[in-house]
């Protein structure tokens, strides 16, 4: 269906843009919809449904996760959330804050109070946030739970034919999130390219991110940093916390493609942002992504942080290991951090002198590396070592 | 558990005695390996010994992957061993041809 604006809807019609609005929020429009102040009116309406006829049509009221679509300046995260006037908002928004800073159960307690709340909105961000937050604790069972729940809640909802595109495109995001980043089985959903634009900006960025990492682990590694570059370069406002997860998704792109200078600037890039307000999770959970990168350039200058992601890298594959029970082949379970970066570099065609320069470390240590990381996992071939973490 | 175990290794003649030390987080023991790219070491016939970090050289088998793991002129005492002899004449000491 197409869609135009209240102005457009009163020049086609021959009446004032007062007399759409107020039939719109009577709901003698159908299909009508209304995104923050401004209404949507389908091109197909000719004339208003009678006063007795009309209908009540949904419209959105809120966006989820608050912080993540946000624009505020970096540094200020906290001061921004505190400025929140709805209380609802400022909650999910303090949990978005706690999970990105690295507090899992804070995060968690909070976001748990919505989730059987009415508002689909602080629904589906309770139940992502709690998701998320729950494979860090540990509680796979409750990770689990949240997940179904997102899951039939999105069912429900894309059968629901009179429901906005809005909220129908933040339910094909949240599969996006279960089905690209969590491995999850969600439900069949359309393609989320044809959804993005009903998105406001900042959660439209952090879909890019989810395509992004799509073409990436499709290793089409052009194409992510196509829509990595293309997502930064269209924005009008700056969001900080989009712009990590794209920034991070471009770095790995980058080093698969052994372009060093340019994942190099695009880490440097997300961790500036990040830095300001302590935003290390991200970094934690894109650790294996990230070839290395971590090492490289935050080990020696940000010893403190780097070692909150190394225990947010070790609680993370724990969760992930226990989410997906898997048994065999599961590197990131057995090697630590920095062995999985240089296991990932070796079997990619990096020679240890190339990994030693990368991390700053000397080509014996790197070797000494390389041969634990084959004991460790019991083989002796390099085409294992590819095989084993391609599975 | 040991901490530490010793495993004598017997190839070609030569026995190269390597020592072992328990990693706890992931139960493995782990070999404390010389550096045979830094200190070359020869069997008595002149075969070098090798480990699966040395990159390959002109005449390995398997050129795709860079290294000497995947060559079959590495010899392993097991299957499971990350060292092992080059079995390649042009490499053996004092009659090879690789400079």
């Amino acid at each position: 269906m197409e869609y135009e604006s209240a102005r457009e809807a009163a020049e086609r019609l021959g009446c004032t843009v007062r007399a759409i609005q107020k039939w719109a929020k009577d709901g003698r429009l159908p299909g009508a919809y209304m995104t923050g102040q401004m209404w949507f009116i389908p091109k197909d309406i000719k004339e208003p449904l009678k006063a007795k006829s009309a209908v009540q049509t949904p419209t959105i009221k809120r966006y989820h996760l608050p912080l993540l679509r946000s624009s505020f300046e970096p540094g200020k995260a906290k001061e921004f959330i505190d400025g929140i006037t709805d209380e609802d908002d400022r909650n999910i928004a303090l949990s978005e804050y706690y999970y990105y800073t690295g507090n899992a159960e804070k995060s968690a307690q909070i976001a748990e109070r919505y989730i059987y709340s009415e508002d689909e909105s602080l629904r589906y961000s309770a139940n992502v946030m709690c998701t998320f937050a729950n494979i860090f604790r540990g509680h796979i069972h409750l990770a689990t739970f949240f997940s179904e729940l997102v899951s039939k809640d999105l069912e429900k909802g894309l059968q629901n034919k009179n429901a906005p595109k809005e909220l129908h495109s933040i339910g094909i995001l949240t599969a996006y999130i279960g089905k690209i980043l969590l491995n999850v089985p969600v439900p069949d959903v359309p393609p989320l390219e044809e959804y993005l634009h009903y998105l406001p900006q900042g959660i439209r960025i952090y879909g890019c991110y989810i395509l992004a990492y799509r073409a990436y682990k499709e290793e089409n590694y052009n194409k992510a940093i196509g829509i990595c570059e293309t997502a930064l370069a269209v924005c009008n406002s700056f969001y900080p916390i989009s712009s990590i997860y794209v920034l991070i998704v471009a770095a790995a792109s980058y080093m698969r493609l052994k372009n060093k200078e340019l994942a190099k600037k695009h880490f440097t890039a997300a961790w500036d942002i990040a830095k300001k307000d302590g935003f290390v999770k991200l970094f934690g959970i894109h650790h294996n992504l990230l070839q290395g990168l971590t090492e490289q350039c935050l080990k020696h200058d940000y010893p403190a942080d780097y070692k909150k992601i190394q225990r947010i890298v070790k609680e993370f594959n724990d969760g992930w290991y226990r989410l997906h029970k898997t048994e065999e082949n599961d590197y990131s379970h057995t090697l630590s951090p920095i062995e999985v970066s240089i296991a990932l570099l070796y079997s990619r065609d990096w020679y240890a002198k190339e990994i030693s320069a990368h991390l700053g470390l000397k080509e014996n240590t790197i070797k000494k590396y390389i041969s634990n990381i084959f004991e460790k996992l019991g083989i002796s071939k390099k085409d294992e070592l590819c095989e084993y973490l391609n599975n | 558990m040991e901490k530490t175990i010793k495993k004598a290794y017997n190839l070609d003649g030569d026995f190269l005695e390597i020592t072992f030390h328990l990693d706890e987080p992931s139960g493995k023991y782990l070999g404390d390996y010389p550096d045979f790219s830094e200190n070359p070491r020869y069997t008595p016939n002149g075969r070098p010994w090798i480990d699966v970090t040395i990159d390959d050289c002109p005449y390995a088998t398997n050129r795709e992957y860079h290294d000497c793991s995947t060559c079959d002129y590495m010899k392993r005492e097991n299957k499971t061993d990350v060292i092992g002899i080059c079995m390649n004449e042009n490499l053996k000491k004092n009659g090879g041809k690789l400079k």
